[in-house]
Parts: structure tokens; C-alpha cells; sequence
């Protein structure tokens, strides 16, 4: 296996994790993010 | 009036008044048999078109939402009907409002959207249902904290009735048709949901400024007017929602929910959430494109370089006339990672190679199917050329001409054709006509090494046929001066012993043993060459190279059992006194006896003699 396809391996995998890991983030975010408005965090 | 404790067909009791609607008394009761507190509201002052009444009711009764009381069912009692609802605990938003409660934008926010989703469930029932009655009275903050949509007007579609109107928090067409009834008209203007659309504007128009609206007063001034610390958003919905006309408005509940909901993405903070969402799903998709375009480099690389060095070790195979020609050439033809890599041309000159090959290991047929498939890849006169000295060689003679045929109309101008009728000449015996026709084609060949060489060869092959070994070495060296083969050398060196034997010419031995000398060290020995490579030296006396040849034997041995190798081992090996005769002529013996008859009659006699007269010696016995 020469190093071209270990590095597509890692970036694959790397690609994968990022998306994850943002998303299980974001979503904790958008819910923190709609109590905090419905509490009317966004009033002016 | 319903006195307290009442109880109506059995069911209802009657606990208290509550307040008035539209038609009279509200009261709360009690049902008897669901254990739980209910609402007795008067809907009609008479039992007149009862059944029409009740078909009304069914489709109240067959509503069911979180946000709307339960209807059970309607009872006449005194010449009055009555609709049991469910009774919804807390207070109406008409009280909260003239209690200066000021209310969060969050908790408007929920309410709207709660108000917006259980008006879509009406509208969108079959048959459609409209509240037409929405105002602060008519919405209940439970003890949980939601709305509760109570009191159904005239609720049923298609139907101009209003009854209890709410100048306030009525939609212009329903104040229109109203006008119109108490003047004696007939109304034009239908009614459908966004008038309860209007009606919910108006609503929050007035929690939101403390100001009610009217529609004798329209336009009311803009909620922005007021400095109630909502945002643009939330009061731009409500504007939207009084529009007057009703086409202005928001088209549905379900579009006035959407709206609410979008309200949030306005925030800065929500669209940053919207650009790192798209960031990092860009960088994600990124990396695992870059991912597998690394990967499929790697793995083209992996294969061009695995090609690359099969391909190298074939071109060596071919330059040494390695006996792995065939299988190596096969394998890289049958690879199928390489059929992006190998092109026709290559192809062509892997099975060209792989032809050649078996043509000079004597096996025409495996040679004419490899030259046959080159051609397949690639056309061109030395393939062509090569293919019909195969089939001529493999006795296939009338293919052969028709392929002949082929090359004369493809290359009127060739002097291939006058080469491939020597070559079946001298299939058919006539050695003298290929010497003829081959010294006629000569000119015409000078300057093309290849069909000089291959003429030669033929005219060589023709004068040894004819027992001319002298002018059969001079082609033969002629042939080698234009392209030096193991082929070649190996015709060269058989016809010098042949010479050497037949005319007493002790020198050619040596010349012979040069010959296979040179394919032992450039190119590669096959069992035939390593014998004659022995028997040479023995014959030319060259006592110095004994060693070198047994040990070219021994490197033989290793590769396959054969009973005239270690005949020529065990001569050679007394010649040098190395103690290890014995064991070959013990060994010569037991391969001997495992030849069938006719491999017997391959064995070169004197070889065999000069092998039994030293097993005698050596193993005290005769060897039969």
C-alpha cells in the first residue's frame, strides 16, 4: 500500500469525522439556540 | 337559566354559571359518566332544524387537537340547545390584557405558532372549518402554560351567519357582510380562512400594543408606533395578518406558522450557524474527495509501477531467451489492472516475443497461435511474416499460402513474400529451390536486418539439409552478423560439430563450444545447449573449461531429471577425479531405466558406451 493511499485513507476518514463531530455540535447548538429564543433571547 | 344541581338527561349536572357567549349563559358542569368538569354553552334559542344542528356538531365532535377543547356532544333542554364541551382551566388572554401583564416575545412567539398550527388543522379538515370568532376571550392560557382555542362561533364554511361580532378583532369582509345583513343586502363577499387569519392579527395586535384595534378606524397605527420592544419580524407578521384585503395577508395558517418559524433565521447568530453548517460540510465533502482521488493515485500508481516492473523483468526474459517467455508474457497479457497500461502496440510485441520464442523451442503451433494473436493487436509485414513461417514449419501449408496471399495485397511491395516461399521449399524437401530463391531475394532484402537475417537462416537450414556444412556455417555467420540470437548460435554450434565429426575437424569443436559458451554467459541455457556445451569441451579437449561445465551441468540437474546430463556428468566428472562419479553414474543408471524404448533411442550411443564402461568401473557391476 504506498503512501497515496494511506493518506486518501486518513483524509476519508478525517472528512467523515469532521462532518460527525459538527453536526452532533451544531444540532446541540441549534437547541440551546431555540430554547434561548423562545425565551426570548432575540428580543430587541 | 339552569338551576344548580340540575341534571340533564341524566348525564349533565349542572354546577354553576360561568359567564355568557354570544347566545346566553355559559355554565359549568359535571359528567357523570367521564368523571370529569365540562362546559354547557347555549347555541340555539330553539330546537328548529335540530338535524342540521347535528350534522354541525358531528363534525365539531370529530375534532381533535391539543390546542382545542373536546366537544361530546349537544342537548336540548327547555326549548334551548346546549353544545358539552370540555371545561379548560386558567384564564383567557382578556384577562391577562386588562391586568397590564406584558408578555415576552418568546411566549407570543410560542402562542402564535401554537394559534397558527391548530388553525391549520381546521382549515384543512374536510369539510373546512373557520372559528370566525377569534379574539383574546376566546384563547385560554392553560396551567401548562398553552393555548387552548375555545368558543366556535359559526364555525361551518359557506356559512354568511355572524353572530356575536367583534368589531375589534373581525376581518373587513366579515364587518362587510355584516353591514349588509342589517341593511337587507346580500352579501358579496365570501368568507373563508383568512378572515380568522385577520382575526388572529388583530388579537396579537392587541396583547402586543395594549390597543385594540378597529376596523371602523382602519388602518390602526403600526405596531411600530408603539415602542413595545418587539422585534421588526414578530410585528411585521402581525401587520402582514390585518392586511385588509385578503389577498394581502398571508394565503394560510400553515404560511403564517412558516413565517413565525423564519423569524429565527433573521438572527445573526442563526445565519452564523448556517455558514459554519456550510463550512464544514464543504471542507468534510472535501477532504473525502481528496481522499479518494489520493487513493485512486496511489492505486493507478501501484499499477503502472507493478507494470513497469513486469514488464521489465518480460524484456529481460526476452533478451536472455529465458524458457519463462511464455508464462511471464501470459501473465502480464491476462492482468486486468493492466488493460489501461498495455496498449495494442505493447500487446503486439509481448506476443510477438512469446511467438519467437516458442519458435525457436521447436514449437510452431504454440508459435503460429501467439503470432496469430499479435496480429490481431497489431498488423504488420514482420508479423505477418513470422505467422507464415510458423504455420509452414508446423506443416500447415495451405493456411500458410492463403496468409501469403493476404501479405501480397497488403504489401504488394514486400520481399517477405520470396523468404515464406523458400521457407516452404524447404518444408517440402526442395533445399535446392529455397537456396535459389533465397539468393535471388537477397538484394531485395539488403538494409533490412530482419528478413536478411531470417534469409540466411533459410538458405543455412537448406545447405546443412543439403550436407554442405561449410557453406552452412557461412550463412549462419552471416545470419548472426546481422542480429546475434541464441538461435542462431545454437544452429551455428551444432552445424560446426556436425562439421567437425564429419570431416575429422578438430578446431570446429572449439568454434562449436564458443558458441554455446556465449549463450551460457549472454543469454540462457536450455538442456539441449548445457549438453552440447559439455560434449564440445570433452570433444575439443578443453580441460580448462571442465569445471566451468560441470558446473553448468550440476545448475541443470537442479532444474529437471535428465538421464543425459548426468551421463555427461559422470564422464565429466571422472575426466576431473572429483569423487562424485559414482553417485552420477548410479543416478544416469536409475534415469536410464525409466525411459520408455523409443526416449531410448534419443540417447546418443557413445555417450551410453563410454557411461556403462565407467559404471562398471566405478560400481563393480555391469550395467545391462
Amino acid at each position: 500500500m504506498n503512501s497515496n493511499v494511506i493518506i486518501g485513507i486518513v483524509l476519508i476518514i478525517s472528512g467523515i469525522s469532521v462532518f460527525a463531530v459538527s453536526q452532533i455540535l451544531l444540532r446541540r447548538w441549534m437547541k440551546k439556540y431555540n430554547n434561548e429564543w423562545m425565551e426570548g433571547a432575540e428580543k430587541k | 337559566m339552569l338551576n344548580n344541581g340540575l341534571i340533564i338527561d341524566n348525564l349533565y349536572c349542572i354546577i354553576r354559571e360561568i359567564g355568557s357567549g354570544g347566545m346566553g349563559v355559559v355554565y359549568l358542569g359535571y359528567h357523570l359518566r367521564l368523571n370529569k368538569y365540562i362546559v354547557l354553552k347555549k347555541i340555539k334559542d330553539s330546537e328548529q332544524n335540530i338535524n342540521l344542528l347535528r350534522n354541525e356538531v358531528d363534525t365539531l365532535k370529530g375534532l381533535h387537537h391539543s390546542y382545542l377543547p373536546q366537544v361530546y356532544d349537544f342537548v336540548s333542554y327547555g326549548g334551548n340547545v346546549y353544545t358539552i364541551i370540555d371545561y379548560i382551566e386558567g384564564f383567557d388572554l382578556k384577562y391577562y390584557i386588562n391586568s397590564g401583564f406584558q408578555f415576552t416575545e418568546g411566549q407570543l412567539i410560542k402562542w402564535l405558532k401554537q394559534l397558527c398550527e391548530v388553525l391549520d388543522y381546521l382549515h384543512s379538515h374536510n369539510p373546512q372549518v373557520l372559528h370566525s370568532d377569534i379574539k383574546p376571550a376566546n384563547i385560554i392560557i392553560t396551567n401548562s402554560g398553552d393555548i387552548c382555542l375555545i368558543d366556535f362561533g359559526v364555525s361551518l364554511y359557506n356559512s354568511n351567519e355572524v353572530i356575536g361580532l367583534s368589531r375589534n378583532y373581525s376581518s373587513p369582509e366579515q364587518f362587510y357582510n355584516y353591514e349588509c345583513l342589517k341593511n337587507g343586502m346580500v352579501s358579496e363577499i365570501p368568507v373563508d380562512s383568512r378572515t380568522d387569519i385577520y382575526s388572529l392579527g388583530a388579537t396579537f395586535y392587541h396583547i402586543m400594543t395594549h390597543q385594540m384595534p378597529s376596523i371602523t378606524n382602519y388602518p390602526p397605527p403600526p405596531v411600530s408606533n408603539f415602542n413595545t420592544g418587539y422585534s421588526k419580524q414578530l410585528q411585521n407578521i402581525v401587520q402582514k395578518a390585518m392586511a385588509y384585503r385578503p389577498a394581502d395577508r398571508f394565503q394560510s395558517a400553515r404560511q403564517m406558522l412558516k413565517a413565525v418559524d423564519d423569524m429565527k433565521k433573521a438572527g445573526s447568530r442563526y445565519k452564523g450557524y448556517v455558514l459554519v453548517q456550510l463550512l464544514t460540510s464543504l471542507l468534510s465533502v472535501i477532504l473525502v474527495v481528496a481522499g479518494i482521488m489520493f487513493i485512486s493515485n496511489g492505486v493507478n500508481k501501484d499499477i503502472s509501477s507493478a507494470f513497469q516492473a513486469d514488464y521489465s523483468q518480460f524484456a529481460g526474459l526476452v533478451s536472455q531467451g529465458s524458457s519463462e517467455i511464455g508464462e511471464k508474457g501470459r501473465e502480464i497479457l491476462n492482468n486486468p489492472d493492466y488493460n489501461g497500461l498495455a496498449d495494442n502496440d505493447t500487446r503486439a510485441e509481448i506476443l510477438h516475443a512469446v511467438g519467437d520464442y516458442y519458435f525457436d523451442a521447436g514449437d510452431y503451433y504454440n508459435a503460429a497461435y501467439n503470432y496469430s494473436e499479435c496480429l490481431g493487436y497489431k498488423k504488420s509485414e514482420l508479423y505477418y511474416r513470422d505467422y507464415v513461417m510458423a504455420l509452414i514449419m508446423d506443416h500447415r501449408i495451405d493456411e500458410a499460402k492463403t496468409e501469403i496471399g493476404v501479405i501480397q495485397s497488403e504489401y504488394p511491395q514486400s520481399p517477405v513474400v520470396p523468404l515464406l516461399d523458400a521457407e516452404t521449399a524447404y518444408m517440402t524437401g526442395d533445399y535446392e529451390k529455397a537456396v535459389s530463391i533465397i539468393d535471388a531475394a537477397l538484394p531485395a532484402v539488403s538494409g533490412d536486418t530482419e528478413n536478411t537475417y531470417t534469409a540466411y537462416v533459410i538458405k543455412g537450414k537448406s545447405y546443412s539439409a543439403l550436407d554442405q556444412s561449410d557453406k552452412a556455417i557461412e550463412a549462419f555467420e552471416a545470419a548472426k552478423q546481422q542480429k546475434e540470437t541464441p538461435s542462431i548460435l545454437r544452429s551455428l554450434g551444432d552445424e560446426r560439430i556436425k562439421n567437425a565429426s564429419k570431416n575429422n575437424l578438430q578446431f570446429e569443436y572449439k568454434n562449436a563450444f564458443d558458441c554455446f559458451y556465449t549463450i551460457s554467459e549472454k543469454y540462457f541455457l536450455n538442456t539441449d545447449d548445457v549438453i552440447n556445451l559439455a560434449q564440445s569441451a570433452m570433444l575439443a579437449q578443453e580441460i580448462s573449461q571442465y569445471d566451468y561445465c560441470k558446473k553448468k551441468l550440476i545448475e541443470e540437474t537442479g532444474k529437471k531429471e535428465d538421464c543425459r546430463v548426468y551421463m555427461i556428468l559422470s564422464i565429466l566428472s571422472d575426466a576431473t577425479a572429483d569423487n562424485q562419479t559414482e553417485a552420477y553414474l548410479k543416478k544416469s543408471r536409475e534415469l536410464y531405466e525409466s525411459l520408455s524404448y523409443e526416449e531410448k533411442g534419443y540417447i546418443s550411443s557413445e555417450s551410453l558406451e563410454k557411461t556403462k564402461a565407467l559404471y562398471k568401473q566405478y560400481c563393480g557391476q555391469e550395467w545391462q
